[in-house]
């Protein structure tokens, strides 16, 4: 009985521990996933730039809201992967406009 | 009699104000160049004064040589411009920014005894090297007076694209053509190929360039020489704007 208290008790302790470093691996997934399409954005679909655009967006704030000392490295690459897709949306929608 | 003089003027008036022609000389007024082993490097002084060390220094060829500028630039979180990223002691203690290679593995790491390898002030810091790297690179006229671009291609250097996975530069060589917006004056030319072999897409697009061509606006020379479109690089880290030729390459080299 003793034993299984100390094992609970234990899990209380450690499980907090390596909450965040799960959360991080996954938004570190999140993140890998979507900024490997960074490479190959110009050939993908706008319907699929915009949904990596929004995806980046919520990735944003659940990495700004994380303990992890990597954050400012993540956000800062985060945005440029999403202002790519952006920029090309932008770029493609320009184009199909006429001039002013 | 009225008329000629009229067109004498007008003549002499083009001559002047058209530098292609190559009777207007330089009409930037262009900073002074530092000397080919001090191009490109910097020193960052955030917080260094504060915390009573003197400021880092970096120098951009030494690293070219082994990372390309989108490993720092990308995937280590540096801004372009200098004393823009919040780096740390403790960020690069836990891995991140310099710490990511200066960890005592891959280079030198950020321990008490290695302090003054970076935080010494001094911006011609190992200059000797320099020399050393210059006399086996292929030559140019301006900045480090490196062919940086040549060296990458004929393969002399070989920087890392990326440090954390197998990737490879985009085999993306569109070459733009830009009129330059002064007649007289041959159009720039633009090739993504030298340029992705070295960037991320998204280092220039769409922080510095969010242009459409034709709909471009003040994409002017005033501008650049501002740290402003190609000025982000090519002012003090790649080869300066200096090298007319090196973007407009019908014009006459003025070195």
């Amino acid at each position: 009985m003793k034993k299984s208290v100390c094992i609970i008790l234990l899990l209380f302790v450690f499980i907090p521990c390596f909450a965040p470093y799960a959360a991080a691996q996954s938004w570190i997934e999140d993140f890998d996933r979507i900024c490997a399409q960074g490479e190959i954005a110009d050939s993908l679909p706008t319907a699929t730039l915009r949904e990596l655009t929004l995806e980046s967006d919520k990735l944003l704030v659940v990495i700004e809201g994380s303990t992890d000392p990597r954050k400012k490295v993540f956000t800062f690459r985060l945005k440029k992967c999403r202002n790519l897709f952006a920029y090309i949306i932008d770029l493609r929608e320009t184009k199909d406009r006429p001039a002013p | 009699m009225k008329q000629s003089r009229v067109l004498l003027f007008a003549v002499l008036a083009a001559l002047i104000l058209l530098p292609d022609t190559g009777f207007g000389g330089n009409t930037f007024e262009l900073w002074p160049l530092p000397p080919p082993a001090e191009y490109g490097n910097i020193l960052i002084e955030r917080t260094s004064h504060k915390s009573n060390v003197m400021p880092a220094t970096f120098s951009h060829w030494l690293h070219r040589t082994k990372y390309s500028c989108r490993v720092c630039h990308f995937e280590l979180g540096f801004a372009f411009n200098v004393n823009a990223t919040e780096i740390t002691e403790t960020d690069n203690k836990n891995g991140l920014f310099c710490g990511a290679c200066h960890n005592g593995q891959i280079t030198f790491g950020h321990t008490a005894e290695n302090c003054d390898k970076c935080h010494n002030g001094d911006i011609s810091y190992s200059k000797e090297k320099f020399a050393e790297l210059r006399s086996r690179l292929p030559k140019a006229a301006f900045g480090n007076e490196i062919n940086w671009a040549e060296a990458l291609k004929k393969g002399i250097i070989k920087p890392k694209y990326s440090i954390y996975k197998d990737e490879k530069p985009l085999e993306f060589d569109k070459i733009l053509e830009l009129r330059a917006e002064w007649g007289g004056i041959s159009p720039a030319v633009f090739p993504h190929g030298p340029h992705v072999a070295w960037l991320d897409c998204s280092n220039c697009h769409p922080d510095i360039f969010n242009i459409k061509k034709k709909t471009t606006k003040h994409f002017e020379m005033r501008y650049i020489m501002d740290k402003k479109f190609c000025g982000a690089c090519h002012l003090s880290i790649a080869f300066p704007i200096d090298d007319c030729k090196g973007c407009h390459p019908k014009m006459r080299r003025t070195k």
